[in-house]
């Protein structure tokens, strides 16, 4: 190939007047910085599967409080702020609903020459990738407020979709109420379980609502099978819990390494995958398959 | 109205140089790619344009001519990017082109972007403001598998069609006919002999 130089822009009249606010070397600069993040979430998404029994947790949870104290809330919100998103909060929340804030969000600086507009996409699809693919939660988001835009803060809407929030929410207690049986718990538990089911519209009244009856005569022909791991926060935590029991550092520190290393161990077992899953199935498929058209039947028929 | 880069040279301001694979003019019919002709080169994007090299020269999609940035890439497309260039990151840039065959009017022309994923992520969040695109995201493509889950457990009433998959009326009636067109249900919802065997499939 020929080399084709400089394209003309940088060779004929470079370096006139900025369009607006940002100038060319803020717009490199802020180009490479958000080039850096997706680079952090491009590696750190993939090993942040979190199981079904702490996502159930988060979707049980009925009030902003409760939800703040979820193991999967405070992990959401570290994990976002060390991957660059900023300190994002949960401010608002519906069943299946959630409005996430960022004050001071670092996300609006990548767009220095840019105003009066919503910019902070990285952030809508750092959201939506979390509770896709960590979560197994389909769903939509919408950022609704922006710093860019004229607002005090940054503000994303989470929709998630019923279906699939079901599908992770209920255990096989709530399935045995849904079907008209008593589960083998305490009274304070089932009450729990019955209002949980009543704020998510599966019962009414303490019997199946239209809603429910729809949802089990779906659930009962779709079994779905719920894998148990560990979730992405356990090494922290026991390092943590390390670190709070010896009283020297040299103990702490022999502890640690020990627990790190089996991890690490556990990790040669099962390996993480370092692309998201979507992307290594379709490695998979392209691999698998001989030519393009057969893989294009293929395609077709997984559709 | 169509302009290009050049009229506009003394504002033009560098905003990133990228290395990737990109195709300036691809044939597509609905999820299928047919065109093969990758090119590796390089991408200025400015304020103003989006500059591919070319054999020798240069050419340009002038930013203000974008219609949409990042919309969904169906997987036969990712698939095929990964068979043919290594990479399933892939970026849907569709513009507008003066048209060829009636002066001043303008032809929809769609480009692809690939290379790898947090610089294909970073083009898209860059571009997708600049050219006017909301912040908002929603995986459309399994919209039709799940409504084939539902339909053949036998719910059928729109209303909790529409709450279950959490779409709005438009959506799930696309995904209805999407199914339709592709002989999986018929008219009232019930799976034809295709979407059962698809269904077994699937599970």
């Amino acid at each position: 190939m020929t080399d084709p130089g400089l394209p003309p822009f940088m060779t004929a009249s470079a370096g006139g007047p900025p369009v607006s606010d940002g100038s060319f070397g803020q717009s490199m600069g802020a180009f490479g910085a958000l080039l850096k993040l997706q680079q952090n979430i491009s590696d750190r998404f993939p090993k942040a599967k979190v199981p079904w029994n702490e996502t159930r947790d988060f979707l049980k949870a009925s009030t902003i409080e409760m939800i703040r104290a979820t193991p999967l809330y405070r992990f959401h919100m570290d994990f976002f702020q060390e991957i660059g998103l900023g300190n994002m909060q949960l401010i608002s929340y519906a069943p299946m609903h959630y409005i996430y804030a960022v004050p001071n969000n670092p996300v609006c600086n990548f767009y220095p020459a840019l105003n009066n507009q919503k910019v902070c996409v990285a952030t809508t699809d750092a959201l939506h990738r979390f509770f896709r693919e960590d979560l197994e939660l389909e769903c939509s988001v919408e950022e609704i407020e922006c710093i860019k835009n004229g607002n005090e803060i940054c503000k994303f809407k989470v929709d998630l979709q019923p279906i699939s929030a079901y599908q992770i929410m209920l255990d096989e207690h709530d399935k045995m109420i849904l079907s008209g049986f008593k589960p083998p718990i305490d009274e304070n538990e089932l009450k729990d379980k019955v209002r949980a089911l009543t704020v998510y519209k599966l019962l009414e009244n303490g019997r199946l609502s239209e809603i429910g009856s729809a949802y089990m005569q779906f659930a009962s022909n779709m079994k779905v099978e719920e894998k148990i791991f560990d979730p992405p926060w356990k090494l922290k935590e026991e390092l943590s819990s390390i670190a709070d029991k010896h009283s020297t550092f040299g103990g702490a520190f022999g502890a640690m390494t020990k627990t790190v290393l089996e991890q690490q161990k556990d990790e040669t077992a099962a390996p993480q995958p370092v692309v998201s899953e979507e992307t290594q199935k379709l490695q998979e498929e392209a691999k698998k398959t001989d030519s393009f058209a057969e893989l294009l039947a293929k395609m077709k028929k997984d559709q | 109205m169509i302009t290009t880069g050049f009229s506009h040279m003394a504002q033009e301001q560098g905003i990133a140089k990228v290395d990737l694979t990109y195709i300036y003019k691809a044939v597509m019919m609905g999820n299928s790619l047919y065109s093969d002709n990758w090119e590796k080169g390089v991408l200025y994007l400015t304020n103003l344009n989006l500059w591919f090299s070319e054999g020798g020269g240069w050419i340009t999609i002038p930013l203000k001519n974008i219609s949409m940035v990042g919309r969904e890439v169906a997987d036969p497309i990712r698939v095929k990017a990964q068979r043919t260039i290594g990479t399933s990151h892939v970026l849907i840039i569709d513009y507008l082109q003066p048209s060829s065959v009636v002066e001043g009017a303008a032809a929809s022309a769609t480009a692809l972007l690939a290379g790898n994923e947090a610089m294909i992520n970073t083009l898209k969040a860059y571009l997708q403001p600049m050219c006017g695109t909301p912040p908002k995201k929603q995986s459309l493509s399994d919209i039709d598998k799940k409504l084939l889950y539902m339909l053949s457990t036998g719910v059928n009433d729109p209303q909790k069609l529409i709450f279950f998959i959490g779409v709005d009326n438009d959506t799930l009636a696309n995904s209805f006919k999407s199914l339709r067109e592709q002989n999986m249900c018929d008219t009232s919802g019930a799976l034809t002999e295709e979407g059962q065997k698809q269904i077994m499939e699937m599970m």
